[in-house]
């Protein structure tokens, strides 16, 4: 009986070696043709990288690269052609023609999103910190008001610059309205040579660029000059400070009227609206030239000088002339001030701009009543 | 006496005639009030050329000239070896087509950064011909005419120096894209009924009031991420999203232009069966040729004259006229003979050689002016630049 036992039990421990054997060769071939499947994609594999990435099949790759991009903005396609197709067929005449509008301005809008705010959330976000470069990456140090602090009131030649800037807007904005007025009601009256005058009086719009300008005040291209008999009759009359004035807007005379190009075209534009049957009508009912100017003509293009207030002061502040641009640009190479400290700067500056602007637009802003006002 | 007498009358009569004719009617028409008017406008041209003149003078003159005080306006003797210089210093003695030359035929002068600069601007150079040809043949019957005037276009740049070309390059694609996609904007604007179009406007006058060197840093970190930096696209790319130089005042004149154009013949057009982009391109866009003239223009005329953003983003890669013009002082450092039996007087740099430079780096500019200048005058009376 015990033998018997013994038998049965070695009789199911061969079965069991048996299957477990076979099975294990089973799977050992299967590991095995696992193995050899692999190993042949993986040799693929290697064989497309070592091929993808050789000098020799460059075109390959770049022909694969083009045909993925191809797919990619097939798919991208495909996903806004249903969107805008299931928007489009249920959307009433006037959504499609908001809808139309919309894809009008939407370079603008990307424009903006992509090249305005998001770079200047990283202007205000550089401002608070100290940024270093190591080759492509760059380092952020979060510093507070450190970068604020140092321009406005450790280094003193941003402020005196800030200074100069605001003095010269200020002084040059009225002067270059006035004078563009003056020159635009020149340009306006029925003379002999018209084209010849304004051909002249545009050309600085096209000629002038910073270099030009620098060159003509370091080499003494600007100034005519004063004879001192004239200003010793003048300073008898006005008093000296205020001749001092005077004199420096004379020597500064060249510079602004060269300024003054797009603000003439645009007070140009505005005058050739005017009715001419308006003045028949004035100097009928006995209007002169003078109140026919102050009557009708000025009123007539208020509107277009705080829009030119604009322009100047853009004009005044994106200038190559302009020494603050040079100043933020070479803060931004200096290696103890970096991108931190220089858009510190131009965050001050261009919050000052802003000021500048808001300030000069509500002053000269149109204030009267449009509905009985002639235009 | 007898005839005294009638000569009183004859003056008394006279005499209101003549008072009419000097002063006129207090309108404005009178003798004096031209005479006025004459003295004025010609005064103002006068200041407006003066230095032009000053400079042209200057730069003919040699360094005995410029020290000599009883020499002012008129110089001794034309001294021409300032433009001489200038050419040089300016690189205008290299013509383009030696370029195209060692592009095509891939010679190893070129790094590898400068190889693939230079064979984008050849094929936008020679882009103008097809570009010339589709876009033009919406307007223009024969195509043919078309061809063969933007054939002479490019044969023209062809034989033009190299700093010209590059300039013509930098500035003109960067105008054209920036005019178009104004253009595409302002009718957007001016065309359509949406929510939201106020506060657009309002950001956009805001936008345009934003300095240059505000965003120029985190702008150029962006196109460095990107892998633009230092090609053209990075002066593209903004110009067609409408940030580029002077991008809100162009749409802004669009703007105007197409408010300004009766709205019938288009919804004409629709109800005959054409869609919004035929409109836009067959009717719009050809009633908007003042616009477009001043816009192209100016615009050209700006992006000339730009060199602050061009050298950042270009990587100084192309260098243009006026960066050339910026580099003078150092060239003719290079370039100066201190040898002896040289000729020593004449080897400082003085601004007669700085006026030579700024006198050739203009010409194209005045060339262009001179031919556009009659359209130019002609579209402000035409189209509202007025805002608003």
């Amino acid at each position: 009986m015990k033998n018997f036992l013994v038998k049965v039990k070695e009789f199911f421990v061969n079965i069991f070696n048996i299957i477990r054997e076979g099975l294990g060769f089973i799977i050992d071939k299967i590991e095995y043709v696992f193995a050899f499947i692999w190993k042949h994609i993986v040799n693929f594999f290697v064989f497309i990288k070592r091929v993808y990435f050789s000098e020799k099949f460059r075109v390959v790759r770049v022909a694969l690269y083009y045909v993925l991009l191809i797919f990619i903005f097939a798919w991208i396609y495909k996903q806004i052609d249903n969107f805008i197709k299931k928007r489009w067929h249920n959307a009433t005449f006037i959504q499609k023609r908001a809808l139309t509008g919309h894809l009008f301005i939407s370079p603008w809008i990307i424009g903006v999103l992509a090249l305005v705010l998001y770079p200047f959330g990283k202007v205000v976000f550089m401002s608070f910190n100290i940024v270093n470069q190591f080759q492509t990456d760059y380092t952020y140090r979060w510093v507070g008001f450190q970068n604020f602090d140092r321009v406005l009131f450790i280094d003193i030649d941003f402020v005196i610059e800030l200074q100069n800037f605001i003095v010269r807007v200020l002084l040059y904005s009225p002067v270059i309205i006035a004078l563009s007025i003056i020159i635009a009601m020149l340009l306006n009256q029925d003379i002999k040579g018209k084209g010849l005058f304004r051909m002249v009086f545009f050309l600085p719009i096209i000629i002038l660029n910073g270099e030009l300008l620098e060159n003509m005040s370091n080499y003494g291209g600007m100034n005519i000059e004063l004879s001192f008999f004239v200003l010793d009759v003048l300073n008898t009359i006005i008093p000296t400070f205020a001749l001092s004035l005077f004199v420096g807007l004379f020597e500064l005379l060249i510079e602004i009227l060269w300024y003054c190009g797009v603000p003439i075209l645009i007070f140009l534009a505005m005058l050739q609206k005017v009715d001419k049957s308006l003045y028949e009508a004035a100097s009928i009912d006995g209007a002169n030239s003078w109140s026919i100017f102050w009557k009708i003509v000025l009123p007539a293009i208020y509107p277009a000088i705080s829009v030119s207030i604009i322009f100047i002061v853009v004009f005044l502040a994106n200038f190559d002339g302009n020494p603050i641009n040079s100043m933020i640009f070479i803060a931004r190479n200096n290696s103890s001030q970096k991108e931190g400290y220089a858009s510190a700067m131009a965050l001050v500056y261009a919050s000052v701009q802003m000021i500048i602007i808001a300030v000069l637009f509500f002053l000269t802003k149109d204030k009267s009543n449009k509905k009985g006002r002639v235009r | 006496m007898k005839k005294f007498n009638e000569y009183k009358k004859n003056i008394r009569n006279k005499l209101p005639t003549w008072k009419k004719h000097m002063i006129g009617n207090g309108n404005g028409n009178g003798l004096l009030f031209k005479i006025a008017i004459y003295f004025l406008s010609i005064t103002f041209a006068f200041v407006f050329i003066y230095p032009l003149f000053y400079m042209f003078m200057i730069s003919l003159m040699s360094n005995t000239d410029l020290v000599d005080s009883t020499i002012l306006w008129i110089p001794s003797g034309v001294y021409y070896r300032n433009y001489i210089f200038a050419i040089n210093g300016l690189r205008l003695d290299e013509l383009y087509y030696k370029t195209v030359i060692d592009v095509i035929s891939n010679k190893a002068s070129f790094t590898d950064v400068m190889y693939p600069v230079e064979l984008r601007k050849l094929l936008v150079i020679f882009g103008i011909i097809p570009l010339t040809v589709i876009f033009g043949g919406l307007y223009v019957e024969s195509r043919k005419r078309l061809f063969y005037l933007s054939t002479l276009l490019v044969m023209v740049i062809m034989i033009l120096p190299i700093s010209y070309v590059d300039s013509l390059y930098v500035a003109g694609s960067q105008t054209v894209v920036t005019v178009f996609s104004s253009a595409i904007i302002g009718y957007g604007l001016a065309r359509f009924k949406f929510k939201g179009k106020k506060l657009i406007m309002m950001l956009m006058l805001l936008v345009y009031g934003l300095p240059k060197t505000l965003l120029f840093m985190p702008r150029s970190m962006l196109y460095n991420t990107i892998g633009i930096k230092g090609t053209m696209f990075a002066l593209w790319m903004p110009s067609f999203f409408g940030q580029g130089l002077q991008a809100t005042f162009f749409i802004l004149i669009f703007y105007q232009f197409f408010k300004m154009m009766p709205a019938q013949i288009e919804e004409s057009a629709y109800i005959d069966g054409a869609n919004t982009l035929t409109i836009f391109f067959r009717i719009a866009l050809p009633m908007a040729v003042p616009a477009l003239v001043i816009s192209l223009t100016y615009g050209f005329a700006v992006n000339w004259n730009e060199m602050f953003l061009t050298n950042i983003y270009l990587n100084g890669n192309i260098k243009t006229i006026p960066m050339l013009l910026q580099g003078l002082q150092e060239a003719w450092g290079a370039a100066a003979d201190y040898s002896a039996g040289s000729d020593v007087v004449n080897v400082d740099f003085t601004e007669s050689k700085a006026f030579a430079g700024t006198m050739l780096s203009i010409v194209p500019l005045v060339v262009m002016y001179g031919i556009v200048q009659r359209y130019f005058i002609e579209s402000i009376d035409k189209s509202g630049i007025t805002g608003e």
